[in-house]
Parts: structure tokens; C-alpha cells; sequence
């Protein structure tokens, strides 16, 4: 039986949850918290250990079938697609893939560098505030790799940092209008089927709504709008979403490794 | 597998992006239509390319109806559409590592590696070409990361915090390269796929560039993975399509560990 190691479904960790749920795989659930063990990486807990040796981005979610472990939470959505029965979640057709895969390069990456900061900002920063800074600091300083560093300090420099703020509100708002217009033509992302691509954009943006509003609502994305209302009613989607601990899984943040071209440097 | 329509393929250099899809369709045996987009003269930002690809990057592919703009997912699609011997693992797992290894060599090592030789290289080269006012060329490239990479080229103006974390990565990437190569012969695994195609069009370069983290003492495995990518027909024929000096680089990785290693 496969492993998957999550936390709360949102974002990056929403994504197997709900393609696992579709195919109708059996599963163990281990449980990480990823804002917790981010901070305190104790050698002796089994959770943390594998994640932090295993899982090459240290983050996110982390899938062990066969004794590999799959990590890469888009890639995961393709391989859970590819190897397990059930509902077709990906189509054959060269293009149609092709566009899938454009969708995890492109949106899917853009999303990630815009939900995550913006949701940490929310909800993150806060707690981080509450803590003692000089062990926050010593913290942020031992933490591997440097990339992750990179990130995490990335979150707490947004503190009254309101023109970067303004920057990943506005092209948030363009990678919407792009995500509008994809949905122009269907009800789903790509071709006239439900697919992963509609599992990776959903995840992204399932917490837009509460999180910011302003820019997710019926007058300016109508279609998006129906597009989140038809993923909600899916009962793969309500199981993923069911598995959270603390109720409210659009509230729950982490930075995320994706680095993109000579940026977060 | 569809009716196999003669595919057109706008390109440059045999070098990273444009160098995947030159290469897939090299290993395929695929007759295409090539065009020479010349990077350095800022050809992928002039109305007509931006008419088929409004990102203004290159390659782009068209093959019927079909237009792609994204190199790697573009490599898949070769790989599925035409007739030809298979690049894709035939398992899951297989196609899973070769996919996380495209996106590392795509999203952390490419652009790693790109900014030396922007810096060294592309900047330099275009200031020699007939680009016009520079500041309306940067104006006319539509993304706004190629745009500031342009700026920063074209200025000279990239910090040393950023020089030395490219380099950084560089250097991890070769050493996370290496790991994973020490567990498998190939990429993806037991056999010559897409991955290693990716990684060559970077590959190729790591000797003539990195010579003291790229050697035969340093990265072993790495040097025989070049090695045996080097031997392969499709690659000789693709990179004698190289028109700068970037492709002479393929050289460096056929000299043994005992010959001189001047002059490389
Ligand atoms: N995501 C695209 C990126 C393509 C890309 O940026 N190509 C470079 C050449 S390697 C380019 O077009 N640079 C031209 C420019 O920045 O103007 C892909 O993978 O194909």
C-alpha cells in the first residue's frame, strides 16, 4: 500500500490527496506539519526524518510506491495518473498531454510563487512573529537547502513590505485572467475532460476566495468561480478536503521551493 | 500514432532549449523544416516570431495545427506523435525521475548556468550585432524575466550576490548530477531517455566551463555519461548545426583524463 506523507489540503499538498481519492487508491496518511518541523527537525521522529533525508525539496508532499519515493507534487499528480487503475486523469492524445504538462510548467509554478508568499503572509507570518527572533533566526540559518532559506526569509521580509505585496497581488490578478480565459472554451483546462491539470490549479487556488477576494469573485471570474463550485461537488475532491485537522485548510501556508530562472536569488 | 506531417522547428545554437528539440527529432529521424532564429540579434522579439510564439522565446514548433512553445513538454511530444524509436521509459516510476530530473535541469541548473554566460557570452555578442536603440529592443521582448535578463546583459549590470549564488548552484547541481548518476547509468534509469537528452544540452558545456568541478577526478560519472551521449550519430549531427563558437564546446568532453588539458 502506498505512503503519503501531507499536511493540510492546501496547495501543494491537495494535489495527491484529491488524485489519490479519483483513482480510488488505498493509502496510509502520515500527517507532517511542515511549519512545525520546519523549525524543529528532531533526528528521532520517524515523520521528520524521512522527509528531511528523503525528500530532495524537504517540502511538500512525498509519495513512497514500490519503496521509491515520488516527490514533486506536479509530477506526482502525472505518475499517480499514469500508474494506478481507475479513471482516465490524464488524456493520450500528444497535444492534449502536452498542454497538461505546459499548465505544470508555466501556471502551475507561477501560481505557486504567487498563492504561497501572499497565503504565508496571511496566516504565516503572524505566528512566525510570535516567536523569539533570535532563535528564528538561528533557525532560518541552519536550514537546508539554501534555497529553502531563501524562501522562508523571503516570507518574513514581506512584513510592511508593501510595493512586493502590490507586485504578487497584480500578477496574481494575470495569472487569474489566464486561468478566465483557459476556461473560455470548456469546463475544464484542458480539452473537453476532467484531468490533472484541473486538479493542479484547483489546489492553487481553492483558497483564493478567502484569501484574497477582491480578486476571485463572480463580477471579474465568473468562470473560475463555477469552475471551483464544480471541483467542490466532485466526491473525490470533498474527501481530499475532508482530511484536514484543523477545519480550516485554506488557511494553511508554507513558502514552497520553486525556483525559477535568476529569480529568489 | 497520427499521420506524421512534416514538422517545422524555429531554433538557434544546439544549446539548451532549442538543443532538446534539435536533438529528439535528430534521435527520431524525424525530416523537419529548420529555421535559424538568431538570438543574438533579437530575431525571437521581432513582430513575425512574435506572431507564432507572443512569449518571444525560442523554440517553437509547429507541426499542423498544432503550435508548442514549451521545450521540454515539447520533447514529450515528439516523442509521442511521430513513428521512431521510444525516448519515454516504459514504467511509471522511470517516467516520474525523468520528468523531476527535467524540471531540476530546466527551473535550477539551466538558469544557473545561463547567467555566465549571458553575462560573458550573449550581452557581448548582441552589443556587436545591429540590434538598433538597445533600450526599444528591451522594450519589445514581451515576458518580463527574458526582459530583465536582457537588461542586465545588455547593461552588464548583475550583482556579485547573484554571480556567486549561479555558481553556487552550478556546483550543487554537478554534485547532485553525479550522486544520481552513481546510482543509475542513465537519468531516468536503465536506459537513454528524454532526461539525458535535456541534460546534455547542458551537459555538453560543463568540461570547457567548469574545468576544475568537471573533470575525470571530480565528476567520473558524469564525464562517461557525456561520453556516451557524445557517441551518439543524432548528437554529432545536431550539434554540426551550431553556427557560434558554443558548439566547438562538444571537443572538451571527448579529451582523456591524460592528455593535456590546455588549450581547452
Ligand atoms: N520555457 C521555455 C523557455 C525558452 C527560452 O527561454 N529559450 C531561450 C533560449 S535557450 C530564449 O528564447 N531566449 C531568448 C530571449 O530571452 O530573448 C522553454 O523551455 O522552451
Amino acid at each position: 500500500m502506498p505512503a503519503l506523507y501531507h499536511w493540510e489540503p492546501n496547495t501543494f499538498y491537495l494535489k495527491p490527496l484529491i488524485a489519490l481519492h479519483e483513482k480510488g487508491v488505498r493509502f496510509s496518511s502520515h500527517y507532517i506539519d511542515p511549519t512545525a518541523t520546519a523549525f524543529d527537525i528532531r533526528p528521532d521522529c520517524l515523520d521528520a526524518s524521512i522527509e528531511v533525508l528523503n525528500n530532495p525539496e524537504r517540502e511538500g508532499p512525498m509519495l513512497i510506491e514500490s519503496g521509491e519515493v515520488i516527490c514533486g507534487s506536479f509530477f506526482m499528480l502525472e505518475f499517480i495518473a499514469d500508474f494506478y487503475p481507475g479513471p482516465e486523469l490524464a488524456p493520450r492524445d500528444p497535444m492534449l498531454y502536452y498542454r497538461i504538462q505546459e499548465i505544470g510548467q508555466t501556471l502551475g509554478v507561477q501560481l505557486a510563487t504567487l498563492v504561497g508568499p501572499l497565503g504565508c503572509e496571511r496566516y504565516l507570518l503572524p505566528k512566525l512573529r510570535k516567536r523569539d527572533a533570535v532563535q528564528l533566526n538561528a533557525a532560518l540559518s541552519a536550514m537546508e537547502p539554501v534555497e529553502r532559506r531563501h524562501v522562508w526569509q523571503a516570507v518574513l521580509d514581506l512584513e510592511g513590505n508593501t510595493q512586493e505585496f502590490a507586485r504578487l497581488h497584480s500578477k496574481l490578478a494575470g495569472s487569474l485572467q489566464e486561468i478566465e480565459s483557459l476556461l473560455d472554451a470548456s469546463d475544464w483546462l484542458v480539452g473537453e475532460d476532467y484531468s490533472i491539470a484541473d486538479i493542479e490549479v484547483f489546489s492553487m487556488i481553492h483558497s483564493l476566495p478567502v484569501l484574497t477576494p477582491e480578486l476571485l469573485h463572480p463580477g471579474c471570474t465568473p468562470k473560475i468561480v463555477s469552475f471551483l463550485q464544480r471541483m467542490q461537488s466532485r466526491p473525490a475532491v470533498r474527501a481530499a478536503l475532508a482530511m484536514s485537522r484543523t477545519g480550516h485548510p485554506e488557511r494553511c501556508f508554507v513558502p514552497g521551493i520553486e525556483p525559477s530562472r535568476w529569480l529568489g536569488l | 500514432m497520427m499521420a506524421p506531417e512534416r514538422p517545422v522547428l524555429y531554433h538557434w545554437e544546439p544549446n539548451s532549449n532549442p538543443g532538446k528539440a534539435m536533438l529528439i527529432l535528430a534521435e527520431k529521424g524525424i525530416d523537419y523544416e529548420g529555421h535559424y532564429v538568431d538570438l543574438l540579434a533579437m530575431e525571437q522579439h521581432r513582430p513575425e516570431y512574435l506572431a507564432l510564439n507572443p512569449r518571444g522565446t525560442i523554440p517553437t514548433l509547429v507541426h499542423g495545427q498544432n503550435i508548442l512553445t514549451e521545450s521540454t513538454p515539447m520533447m514529450e511530444y515528439i516523442d509521442a506523435a511521430f513513428p521512431g524509436p521510444r525516448f519515454t521509459p516504459g514504467n511509471a516510476i522511470e517516467r516520474w525521475r525523468m520528468r523531476w530530473w527535467m524540471r531540476f535541469f530546466d527551473s535550477y541548473l539551466a538558469p544557473a548556468i545561463s547567467m555566465g554566460g549571458w553575462k560573458r557570452f550573449i550581452g557581448p555578442a548582441a552589443l556587436e550585432r545591429d540590434i538598433g536603440d538597445i533600450e526599444a529592443a528591451i522594450d519589445r521582448i514581451p515576458l518580463e524575466a527574458r526582459r530583465s535578463a536582457w537588461h542586465k546583459a545588455l547593461h552588464d549590470d548583475f550583482s556579485e550576490a547573484e554571480l556567486s549564488e549561479s555558481q553556487r548552484r552550478y556546483r550543487y547541481g554537478l554534485y547532485l548530477l553525479e550522486a544520481h548518476l552513481c546510482r543509475f547509468p542513465w537519468i531516468a534509469g536503465n536506459d537513454y531517455s528524454l532526461g539525458d537528452m535535456n541534460g546534455f544540452t547542458l551537459g555538453y558545456a560543463f568540461p570547457s566551463v567548469q574545468p576544475d568541478y568537471c573533470n575525470d577526478c571530480k565528476t567520473p560519472r558524469i564525464m562517461d555519461w557525456l561520453r556516451r551521449i557524445c557517441a551518439r550519430p543524432a548528437v554529432r549531427k545536431t550539434w554540426s548545426l551550431g553556427r557560434t563558437h558554443l558548439a566547438s564546446r562538444l571537443e572538451a568532453i571527448t579529451v582523456k583524463p591524460d592528455a593535456d588539458k590546455e588549450g581547452i
